[in-house]
């Protein structure tokens, strides 16, 4: 009883998205998200947790973008949260 | 459940799990052989473990017989006693004194018999079976400084806690009713999904800590430390480790030899005295022969405290205490989480009892 054909993916390209999304964008989020709480909470505490936390976080990460509806949306999303993540960095950097 | 949802889980689960299978298989077997690591050893080279000539063993003599093949002075030297096993591990990193050659070594000893051997000369079946459950022999591939097998192995390790996760999805509904469906005389298949589904909820716990403990271990360098190291602590992850890790303290160097030699044997004894009922699971001299030498005795208790060790710190001029940590006093973050990923992912918080019925489930 493999899965039922009419709930998956078809479009291969939807499919490449939905993946790298899944690996990419997954990992992108998960590090930005540790990174963002650094700025604010005690860093070595973050880096400690995250020997746990980061492959936790990924993988889940992961079975939303399998879950999401189109593989352009859950890119654009993933993106944007890493952008915003990352922003304390990105202004440090313009900042000098 | 939602429909669609619950066949991406499962189809998810079944890729991933095609995907990985063959090199898992390989990375449980190895590994479940691996746990009895020092047995092997015991075994195949005939050499009993020696609890009682360990608990008096001749620290002196250990030092003595590293300073046969290099002149000591200046380096950090570490002698690590196994529970379950006579052979210890000897190792000296290079001088601090750059004029002292050599660039120090990694060895095993003889607790019976204080035979220094080098790594190649004593490898055998256990380190074999050990180094395997990473995929360390795949590391040629990737040649000098590029660990291919490990990766690989730590790749497998995460895509092994995807499986995990979307496998629970799958079942959830029915995780319960369908762990005491067994039906092996309807046809084989329903053999294979019954046992499939209860064997993965008993083992679920482990798996799941083998899974985030394996992708740890292995993949955490390339893919977190450095990245976060590149962020916060100007690119070098020496800092990072020294920022974020408790392990034995860098002492500076002075360059002042002393006039006569420690006399390990008369610490190892008030260390065993002071760390009431823990097992010495290592002694470590640092700047060795230097007016800055501190020796440090770490013991372990895994019964006692699960995520805490013990450990005394000794003044090497003057043999005078300078820090005492108790077996049974409280561990910070950095220390617990890092007992407790090793503790969890080498299965010993039970004693050796938890390794048989961990490699024999799972």
């Amino acid at each position: 009883m493999p899965a039922n054909k009419k709930h998956l993916t078809a479009s291969p390209w939807q499919r490449l998205l939905k993946v790298t999304a899944a690996f990419v964008g997954g990992y992108m989020v998960t590090m930005s998200l540790h990174l963002f709480l650094m700025v604010f909470v005690d860093k070595a505490t973050i880096f400690i947790t995250m020997k746990f936390s980061v492959y936790i976080l990924w993988a889940v990460l992961m079975i939303v973008a399998f879950l999401s509806r189109s593989g352009w949306k859950i890119w654009v999303v993933y993106l944007g949260l890493s952008l915003i993540f990352y922003l304390p960095y990105l202004l440090h950097m313009t900042g000098k | 459940m939602n429909l669609r949802n619950y066949n991406i889980y499962f189809h998810t689960h079944t890729i991933s799990g095609i995907i990985i299978s063959l090199i898992l298989y390989v990375i449980f077997f190895a590994g479940s052989f691996a746990f009895f690591k020092a047995e092997i050893t015991n075994w195949q080279k005939d050499t009993p473990n020696a609890v009682v000539q360990k608990q008096n063993i001749d620290m002196n003599r250990v030092r003595d017989t590293m300073a046969g093949s290099m002149n000591l002075y200046g380096r950090d030297l570490y002698i690590s006693l196994n529970e379950r096993t006579r052979k210890m591990v000897v190792s000296a990193t290079a001088s601090k004194d750059t004029t002292v050659k050599g660039r120090g070594g990694y060895y095993y000893m003889d607790a019976a018999t204080f035979n220094m051997k080098d790594y190649r000369k004593d490898y055998d079946l256990g380190e074999f079976l050990y180094r395997l459950h990473f995929l360390a022999p795949l590391n040629v591939i990737g040649g000098r400084g590029f660990p291919f097998g490990y990766y690989v192995a730590g790749l497998v390790a995460f895509l092994f806690l995807f499986a995990i996760i979307t496998g629970v999805l799958v079942h959830w509904k029915k995780i319960v009713s369908n762990f005491y469906v067994f039906r092996p005389w309807e046809k084989l298949k329903t053999l294979w999904t019954d046992l499939h589904t209860a064997l993965g909820v008993i083992t679920l716990p482990f798996l799941f800590v083998f899974a985030v403990t394996g992708a740890y271990y292995l993949i955490s360098y390339p893919l977190v430390s450095q990245p976060v190291a590149a962020a916060q602590y100007g690119g070098s992850t020496d800092s990072l480790f020294k920022a974020t890790s408790a392990s034995t303290v860098a002492y500076d160097f002075l360059y002042r030899p002393t006039e006569k030699a420690p006399d390990l044997n008369a610490l190892y004894l008030d260390a065993q005295t002071r760390m009431k009922h823990t097992h010495v699971t290592s002694l470590v001299v640092s700047n060795y022969g230097d007016a800055s030498m501190h020796i440090t005795i770490n013991g372990a208790n895994q019964h006692k405290n699960f995520t805490g060790t013990a450990s005394v710190v000794y003044n090497g001029a003057t043999s005078a205490v300078e820090k005492f940590t108790p077996i049974d006093g409280p561990a910070s973050y950095s220390k617990a989480v890092d007992n407790l990923m090793y503790t969890l992912h080498f299965g010993n918080f039970g004693g050796i009892w938890s390794e048989y019925c961990i490699s024999y489930w799972v």
